[in-house]
């Protein structure tokens, strides 16, 4: 049975009243029957000692009637049995009331009351005096004659104990009674004081429990102002104060929540053994709706991951994990064991952070670094390969010219010069690699060029391989130098044509794109806006990705030897980072290829195109000053230009070359002027001419392609740009086209 | 003796007043006193207050006198009145008398605070006595209080022969053996005016005097006492002994006697004056009317 707290104040307050009651009522009545029995000896007492003041007067007179009239007269006093006198030797003068048969106890005059006791009676012995003056004086003087007491007799006065018996029935009816009273009816308030004093204890069990259900009702309880009282006015406050905590604990739990659920983490929680038992949002999306940890892990590797963590967690580790698509996805992964008191493991929790794009940019911002630096050095070694190759191809240009085509030497010199141009032919797809050598910048219609490439590609591609072009009308114009973007779109051309050994498709498609997407720019690297796309897809035997992570390598090719150079492709990626533009290449094992530029759209009309100019015949007269610091340069523009009647100064570094021009800058009609010097650069070389004689015409000539500030110079008045390595042709063309300006 | 004095000061703790005076009486006694011996010896209770007032009136009529208490004389006082050569004895109380009675008859012995004077065979001796003849008690009731006209004298045999208590028409007189017949005499009182009691030692204990004034008061007659006590505890007047006179009383008796009278010849005699005591608060409540003259006499009115 359930005992509530009222049944068990009950149990024990009751008893306790019970006992109380009657120790009270014991107490009462001893006390009440030892009161009465003091009551009557003390009566009996008063009545004993004013029985031996009136019996003197008998005693003295010694007269029968008096004695027996005084005797009834103490007898009719209540509760006196027996009266009897005595004279002074104790012999009995009368005895009135019950018979007593005691025999008189040993009495002494000094005492003045004697006290026993027996069953039914308590006897008082008391003696009798009377008072005489030693000298007659006495009689008249009361207050200074020595007074003689004289014993002349004994009183006994019996009371009997019958009325005492009957007080101390009374008093213990009566008190059994009050007892009884007492503890049924303290018993009855009681409960119901417990009952009222429990009541609001009830009140507050409910409202307890109604908070454990959710409900913060308020406790309406009337304000007693005692404990309780105050009791429910605290747990009214505690409510409130639950109330809003518990609020602001939904508020804080919904913003976590929302934080959980907007955090780019994918979090999850697991039980002991692994089982998911929580995830946000994020991890939905990544690893759709997976059951058990285990399974987001490739076979075999599944256990690794959660015995890690139970040993000491697992913190930012970097994992491969199946996506909920199934793909590979690439996270860092913390996971944390969740203890109990006793330091058991009741589960887990942890994250992912998925990396799978982060670190497909940080292999092409590696590829593309590392592009770039194999650039740097290929430009340098094409740079130097240049200046060598000038004097081999300029020499050789200029002793076929004076050597007769009879002449047995001839055919070598055509060979050398035609090895030497090869070579120049490397060097220049190197700089275009090496985003060098953009020299004929012009605005110019993107689907002219693919629709002049395409021409050229049906006269030479199998017929097996149909070609479609795709091109977007009215598309703006991109700026660039339409010599290096025609060789790109016809590498990419040839190379779709050699991916289609047994036929195929060869698709070309130009079009307007727009790049606002923030991760397409990051992974681009380029800077969002409007662009041209232009697609080459083939229908070929498509790339493996480590083939594909190696195409814009220099050098790299899967074509057999001699049927490649390598430097196709990565030419290509040098001309279109070079014209700030974007490759990218998808391809599918045995599905095909499709690669596609994207190129800054230019404002501004389509120019008329500069490529493939006629070389005319031109004034050959003037004073040319060269400024280089390769010997071999300018022994070589100095044969070639005096061997065409130019009067020609040399200068070996652009210190000279201006002091030079200083001194002479009346009679200098033209500087070829070498950008790259060292000490001073020929930018700076440029400037310092067009001060001291503004009009003098410059063309600037480099080992490298062109530079963004060569524009600057053009725009200052440069008349033009010769190309190392340059056949005598060459220079004597650019030379011819400045002077005759 | 100063340090008897001393000792009764300290012990009775009496009176500042009295006890210079008293001083002084002595110190003058002492030196105007020849140091040789003392015609007169007074053996008497100084301690008691009446016997120094009749002691100093009995010094009125006396030159040289000796006082001893009756316990330094116990045995004795025939060797120290031949060692004073003492002539008369006055002997104060019943102690003092009996040991005087010892005296050879050439010594005048006179007595006194004895109710009534005793049988005496001895010569030479008298005495005066406290108790008031009837007579002077008639005598006042009809001079001051003639309302009431009859006198109920309640008292032993003798003594009503000695205070002469049927000498007057006015007096019934009922004489009793005990204390049980006195206060019954006085339950029998029914026709007299007034109760008058007579001084017996024997039968006016504290308890009959309470049951007599008890039955005075139920039927409202009068108790003429014989002490101011009584006066003081209901009686409507007393008469008593003036003890100064009576000191005097005694002095000239005793003078008589120095000059060689035989005090045989002498009869014992009462008191010539007394005094009046008057409870007018029981004079009220009996209905009893007191003259201003006589309340005039009276030496103390009570309450």
């Amino acid at each position: 049975m359930r005992l509530t707290f009222r049944k068990k104040a009950l149990l024990l307050i009751i008893p306790i009243l019970i006992f109380v009651s009657i120790v009270y009522t014991y107490e009462a009545i001893r006390t009440e029957k030892d009161i009465s029995r003091k009551e009557i000896i003390k009566r009996s007492e008063v009545v004993t000692a004013l029985a031996s003041k009136t019996v003197e007067l008998p005693i003295l007179s010694g007269n029968a009637e008096l004695l027996k009239k005084t005797a009834l007269f103490i007898k009719s006093s209540p509760d006196v049995a027996f009266v009897s006198f005595y004279d002074k030797k104790e012999n009995l003068l009368i005895h009135e009331g019950s018979p007593f048969s005691g025999k008189l106890p040993l009495l002494s005059s000094n005492s003045p009351l004697s006290f026993f006791e027996d069953s039914d009676f308590f006897s008082f012995y008391a003696p009798v005096f009377t008072v005489r003056a030693s000298e007659d004086i006495g009689i008249f003087q009361e207050d200074t004659v020595r007074q003689t007491t004289e014993n002349i007799g004994w009183v006994r006065v019996g009371f009997s104990k019958s009325t005492m018996k009957e007080t101390e029935n009374r008093i213990v009816l009566r008190g059994v009674m009050l007892a009884l009273i007492f503890a049924a009816g303290s018993s009855v308030v009681v409960y119901f004081l417990i009952t009222i004093a429990t009541r609001p204890l009830a009140v507050l069990s409910g409202a307890v429990k109604r908070i454990g259900e959710g409900e913060y009702a308020e406790i309406k309880i009337e304000p007693t102002g005692d404990e309780i009282g105050e009791l429910a006015m605290e747990f009214n406050r505690m409510t409130v104060a639950i109330k809003d905590r518990e609020s602001r604990l939904i508020e804080s739990e919904k913003k976590i929540r929302d934080l959980f659920e907007r955090v780019d983490h994918a979090i999850f929680r697991l039980d002991k053994d692994g089982g998911i038992i929580g995830t946000n949002r994020k991890f939905g999306e990544l690893c759709g709706g997976v059951k058990q940890f285990s399974a987001l892990f490739p076979k075999g590797k599944e256990s690794l991951r959660l015995e890690k963590a139970v040993e000491s967690g697992v913190k930012n580790s970097e994992e491969k994990i199946i996506g909920a698509d199934g793909s590979e996805l690439i996270v860092i992964m913390s996971v944390y064991p969740e203890l109990n008191e006793e330091r058991a493991i009741i589960g887990f929790d942890g994250y992912f952070v998925d990396i799978t794009e982060k670190k497909r940019l940080e292999q092409t911002l590696m590829q593309t670094q590392k592009l770039d630096s194999l650039g740097m050095l290929a430009g340098g070694i094409a740079h130097d390969f240049n200046n060598i190759l000038t004097g081999v191809l300029g020499y050789a240009s200029l002793l076929r010219s004076i050597t007769p085509e009879t002449d047995k030497i001839y055919k070598y010199i055509d060979t050398i010069e035609k090895s030497a141009t090869r070579a120049a032919s490397l060097a220049q797809q190197l700089l275009g690699f090496a985003r060098k050598g953009k020299y004929l910048m012009t605005k110019m219609s993107i689907n002219d060029l693919v629709k002049e490439v395409i021409s050229f590609v049906k006269e030479t591609i199998d017929r097996s391989i149909t070609i479609v072009v795709d091109t977007e009308e009215n598309l703006p114009p991109i700026e660039g130098d339409s010599n290096q973007l025609y060789q790109a779109i016809m590498n990419l051309c040839i190379n779709a044509r050699d991916a289609m050994p047994e036929g195929g498709r060869l698709y070309i498609k130009t079009e307007f794109y727009l790049l606002h997407d923030e991760k397409v720019v990051d992974f681009f690297q380029i800077p969002p806006g409007e662009y041209i796309r232009v697609s080459v897809t083939d229908t070929g035997v498509g790339m493996p990705p480590e083939v594909k992570k190696k195409i814009f390598e220099p050098f790299y090719t899967t074509k057999g030897i001699g049927k490649g150079t390598g430097l196709g492709l990565a030419m290509v990626y040098g001309i279109i980072k070079n014209h700030g533009g974007h490759i990218n290449v998808y391809s599918e094992p045995g599905l095909g290829t499709t690669v596609r530029l994207y190129l800054p759209k230019a404002e501004g009309k389509v120019e008329e195109k500069r490529r493939g100019e006629v070389m005319e015949e031109k004034t050959r007269k003037g004073t040319i000053l060269l400024v280089d610091d390769e010997e071999v340069v300018r022994e070589l523009g100095k044969d070639i230009l005096e061997a065409y009647d130019y009067k020609v100064l040399l200068a070996i570094h652009g210190n000279e070359g201006v002091r030079i021009f200083n001194e002479n800058k009346d009679n200098i009609d033209l500087v070829i002027l070498d950008m790259v010097m060292p000490e001073k650069s020929g930018r700076q070389v440029f400037k310092e001419m067009k001060a001291l004689k503004p009009g003098i015409k410059i063309i600037i000539c480099s080992g490298y392609g062109e530079e963004h500030y060569f524009h600057e110079l053009f725009e200052e008045g440069a008349v033009g740009f010769l190309q190392k390595p340059f056949q005598h042709t060459e220079l004597l063309s650019k030379v011819e086209d400045a002077m005759s300006i | 003796m100063i340090a008897s004095i001393l000792n009764n000061i300290e012990t009775y703790k009496v009176d500042k007043k009295k006890i210079f005076f008293l001083l002084f009486t002595l110190i003058v006694f002492f030196y105007a006193s020849p140091c040789h011996s003392a015609d007169v010896i007074i053996v008497g209770d100084t301690q008691l207050k009446p016997v120094n007032e009749i002691i100093s009136g009995v010094k009125e009529k006396l030159d040289s006198v000796k006082i001893l208490s009756p316990s330094d004389v116990k045995g004795r006082l025939k060797g120290i009145a031949a060692k004073e050569e003492a002539s008369v004895v006055i002997a104060l109380g019943r102690e003092a008398l009996e040991e005087s009675l010892k005296l050879p008859p050439s010594i005048a012995v006179i007595y006194d605070l004895v109710i009534t004077s005793p049988e005496i065979d001895r010569p030479n001796t008298t005495g005066v006595y406290m108790a008031t003849p009837v007579k002077e008690y008639v005598a006042l009731i009809k001079s001051y209080l003639p309302q009431i006209r009859r006198i109920a004298v309640v008292g032993s045999h003798d003594l009503m022969k000695i205070l002469d208590g049927t000498a007057s028409p006015q007096v019934s007189t009922y004489s009793v053996r005990s204390s049980f017949e006195f206060v019954s005499a006085v339950k029998q009182v029914d026709s007299a005016g007034a109760v008058l009691l007579l001084p017996d030692v024997g039968l006016l204990t504290d308890t009959t005097i309470e049951e007599v004034f008890l039955t005075s008061f139920r039927k409202n007659i009068p108790i003429l006492g014989i002490s101011e006590k009584h006066v003081k505890h209901g009686a409507l007047l007393a008469l008593t002994f003036n003890t100064v006179n009576v000191g005097r009383q005694l002095g000239e008796k005793a003078s008589k006697a120095l000059k060689g009278a035989d005090m045989g010849t002498i009869p014992p005699s009462p008191s010539h004056d007394f005094d009046l005591y008057i409870n007018t608060n029981t004079a009220r409540k009996m209905g009893i009317h007191i003259p201003a003259e006589l309340l005039r006499k009276a030496k103390r009115i009570y309450p």
